[in-house]
């Protein structure tokens, strides 16, 4: 398509709005505009600059008219105005703020260097020695009275009480600094900055804006991947290291307020090391903050990984014992609470310097649920990294006990650890590992929680490992649940396309229900199973059937399968125990008018010893597959 | 007098509206007109003629800025007064200028008066105010770089500078927006 030429667009533009031509209308004064070109030279060799140019957005300096102040509203420290009339000085303004940034939260400060140029003629001021410098202060952008301004932000510019005579020639420059502080109460949005000197000011649209504080949640909720420590255990005076990476969580919108962890406002993360279990909020239990490498206080973004190498020297005093890590976001401004959060637990330990243990232990069953009335089996291993040492004690003396401790009542379970009463001098070589094993029954009235595992030797040395839970008391019911999908696999080999009557079908189906030992795990041994394999379906179903019964039931065992496809018309009602369950094979078939359905539902059910049913307990897996289509 | 007394006086059909017009405006309509025509009996020729379209069409208008309101009948008239005039023998500062808003606005030859200055308006709405009267007197009061440079303290170089980066950034604002050919 053709484009519109420039005398049409020329033509066109006539009717654009009446403030765009009335603005232009007159251009400045060429007296006014005099005074001014060094201050415009000025603006335009900054916004040349490459800083310019990146704050271009940011800092767009607009001239502004130049008027007359208000007597008392220059709040300069001059003391002595020059001349008016033709021989009136004209200044040209400009400024850089540090840190380099225009988004600052309420309590923010930041410093401003201002710049002050006399343009015309020399003249003489008679003030404080640092009297040829601009005033400055911010004011919400727009307002119509830069100095009346309501929400304007004064600066902090402090002056000598030395008070001398100036002469400030042509070209000469003024320089300043001052800070200025966002109050706690001040208007959120953008602000203009204003600079002043005598009976002239500039004002620099949009310089600063004053955002809303992030919320910021009591609980961070920081994602850490954790690399293990070089080392479990440490003596004092010795370093560790340790290698972490830390992500804030995604910002989320609160009240209309973007929270989360901004990127440009960043938390500073550090890290403590205190004795296990100990409140961080106990100054005295930190054995010493983190020492950083040079990633040290980056910070935290909500979007990417940060990757830290926390290094501690643990103090030569320090008690020995299991410490846990804690990482620690600190706001940006000192004042704000700090927010701790456990990342290692028992993350090392510290021990005696002549005497370093590692521990470790096997538990079994290897994984939960536990529940009370279990027995666990803890199997522990305790190595000698330090100097050899000579203990006496029983014929197993080397060798760790444990205990499981309630992370939050610190009610305690004991183990049963066997010992020979043979008490021997025994010498442990540096390298020697003793293992030993104990039980430990959860009483039946055990306390649902977290535990942690203690293992310790003899009164000095402890390592805690990481949480077992044990599980609120089961239900009959709850014990004899059975998950929906423990029919893990269903195998269908079809030995015939099509199906005619009195055809004989050699046609079995499996059923591998391999979880099924692990669902039953814990539940008391005074309970027996009943597995019925029951075929829900009635005899209208089975006009087809090449045998002449609707249903049959069977649990098989692998060598049952052959027989059972004879018996087609038996029911079987077998009792399994938990050893017999696994890798039953099941049987059942249907046809219908469009095929061979392969159809079962299986009942667990539970009896007492004595023969009592339980009333609870059962669990209905129900399947129904077309598995031939007849003619 | 002020502009809403002269607007009724030409509602009252009171000459003195023209008189008036004529002694308050007559330097900024003149200006318009000669940096379109750079004719000077010409640019008096399409000055008189504003005072008569003033006098034709109020009322039934009524402009709330009156200024704008000649300079628009001024700027209307110069133009058609221009388009009778051989190509060469334009003023070779505004082909310039007309060249240069050719380059900014790609929109096609059918685009509206309306939509073309709507987008006009929204963008000088958000170009900073120095390079909006940059652009609006060199293209709309057809000023030269060289008049208008010392005025506003800027080099000649600068206000090319100046003027270049405010049409590239119209030229981007269209094509944002689907314009281009």
């Amino acid at each position: 398509m053709k484009a519109m030429s420039g005398f049409d667009i020329f033509e066109k533009m006539t009717n654009v709005n009446d403030k765009f031509i009335d603005e232009a209308a007159e251009m400045p004064s060429p007296e006014l505009a005099v005074a001014k070109t060094s201050r415009w030279e000025r603006f335009s060799h900054f916004m040349n600059s490459g800083w310019g140019v990146a704050m271009l957005c940011a800092l767009v300096a607009i001239a502004v008219t130049v008027g007359i102040l208000a007597a008392g509203r220059a709040a300069g420290p001059v003391t002595t105005l020059p001349g008016a009339g033709p021989t009136h000085p004209t200044f040209a303004f400009d400024y850089v703020i540090e840190p380099a940034q225009d988004k600052f939260y309420h309590g923010d400060s930041f410093t401003i260097r201002t710049e002050v140029k006399n343009l015309s003629i020399p003249f003489t001021v008679t003030g404080s020695s640092q009297a040829f410098s601009a005033d400055a202060w911010l004011v919400p952008h727009g307002s119509e009275d830069v100095f009346a301004a309501e929400g304007r932000i004064n600066g902090l510019f402090a002056y000598t009480e030395d008070y001398v005579v100036q002469t400030i020639d042509q070209g000469e420059v003024g320089k300043h600094s001052g800070l200025i502080t966002i109050p706690e109460d001040a208007f959120l949005g953008a602000y203009d900055l204003v600079l002043a000197y005598k009976d002239e000011y500039q004002v620099f649209e949009k310089v600063v804006t004053v955002e809303p504080e992030p919320w910021i949640p009591d609980n961070i909720d920081f994602s850490i991947i954790q690399e293990a420590p070089e080392r479990e255990e440490y003596a004092p005076g010795e370093t560790v290291t340790l290698d972490f990476a830390v992500k804030g969580f995604e910002p989320t919108i609160y009240s209309g307020i973007e929270t989360g962890v901004p990127l440009e406002r960043g938390y500073k993360v550090s890290a403590v090391l205190t004795p296990h279990g100990q409140s961080t909020d106990d100054a005295s239990a930190i054995v010493g903050n983190v020492v950083w490498d040079t990633v040290a206080n980056a910070a935290v973004s909500s979007l990417t990984w940060a990757y830290y190498t926390a290094t501690f020297i643990i103090p030569d005093g320090a008690e020995p014992g299991a410490y846990d890590l804690y990482l620690c976001y600190v706001s940006k401004r000192e004042d704000d609470d700090t927010a701790r959060e456990k990342i290692f637990e028992n993350v090392i330990a510290i021990t005696d310097p002549h005497l370093l243990l590692a521990f470790s232990y096997e538990i079994e069953p290897a994984s939960g649920p536990y529940y009370p009335g279990d027995t666990i089996k803890i199997t522990t291993y305790i190595t000698n990294k330090g100097d050899p040492f000579t203990i006496t004690g029983s014929s197993q003396a080397f060798s760790a006990e444990a205990k499981l401790t309630h992370h939050y009542k610190k009610t305690e379970i004991i183990g049963q650890f066997a010992y020979d009463s043979d008490r021997v001098t025994q010498t442990i070589e540096s390298g020697q590992t003793g293992i030993h094993v104990g039980w430990f029954k959860i009483p039946e009235d055990a306390r649902p929680g977290y535990y942690d595992i203690d293992l310790f030797y003899g009164d000095r040395v402890s390592h805690a490992f990481s949480e077992l839970f044990i599980e609120p008391p089961m239900t009959e019911e709850e014990a004899l649940s059975i998950a929906h999908d423990y029919m893990t696999q269903r195998n269908l080999p079809v030995s015939l396309d099509r199906l005619t009557p009195n055809a004989s079908l050699s046609i079995y189906g499996e059923v591998y229900n391999v979880n099924y030992t692990y669902m039953l795990y814990g539940i008391p041994t005074s309970y027996q199973f009943t597995m019925t394999v029951t075929f829900d379906g009635t005899l209208e179903d089975y006009q087809h059937c090449v045998w002449d019964d609707s249903a049959y039931y069977a649990v098989y065992t692998d060598a049952e399968v052959a027989a059972a496809v004879e018996k087609l018309n038996v029911e079987i009602r077998k009792t399994v125990s938990e050893q017999d369950i696994p890798n039953k094979r099941l049987l059942c078939f249907d046809t219908r008018e469009d095929g061979l359905y392969l159809k079962s539902e299986i009942i667990v059910e539970c009896n007492h010893e004595d023969g009592e049913e339980c009333l609870l307990g059962h669990h209905h897996y129900m399947f129904e597959e077309k598995v031939i289509k007849s003619k | 007098m002020k502009d809403h007394d002269i607007v009724d006086l030409y509602w009252a059909r009171d000459e003195q509206a023209i008189a008036e017009s004529q002694r308050k405006y007559d330097g900024y309509c003149h200006g318009i007109s000669m940096n379109i025509l750079s004719n000077e009996s010409d640019a008096e020729e399409c000055v008189n003629d504003t005072w008569v379209a003033a006098w034709r069409s109020m009322p039934p208008k009524k402009p709330s800025v009156l200024r704008t309101y000649l300079g628009k009948l001024t700027r209307n008239l110069s133009i058609n007064r221009l388009k009778e005039r051989h190509r060469e023998k334009r003023n070779p500062d505004l082909v310039i200028a007309l060249e240069e808003l050719a380059e900014c606005i790609p929109v096609p030859e059918d685009t509206t008066d309306e939509r073309l200055c709507a987008y006009l308006n929204e963008f000088l709405e958000i170009t900073p105010a120095l390079d909006r009267q940059l652009f609006m007197g060199r293209y709309w009061y057809g000023r030269t770089v060289r008049e208008m440079a010392p005025r506003y303290g800027l080099t000649a170089n600068a206000v090319s500078q100046r003027l270049k980066r405010t049409r590239q950034a119209l030229r981007a604002y269209l094509e944002e927006r689907g314009y281009t050919v």
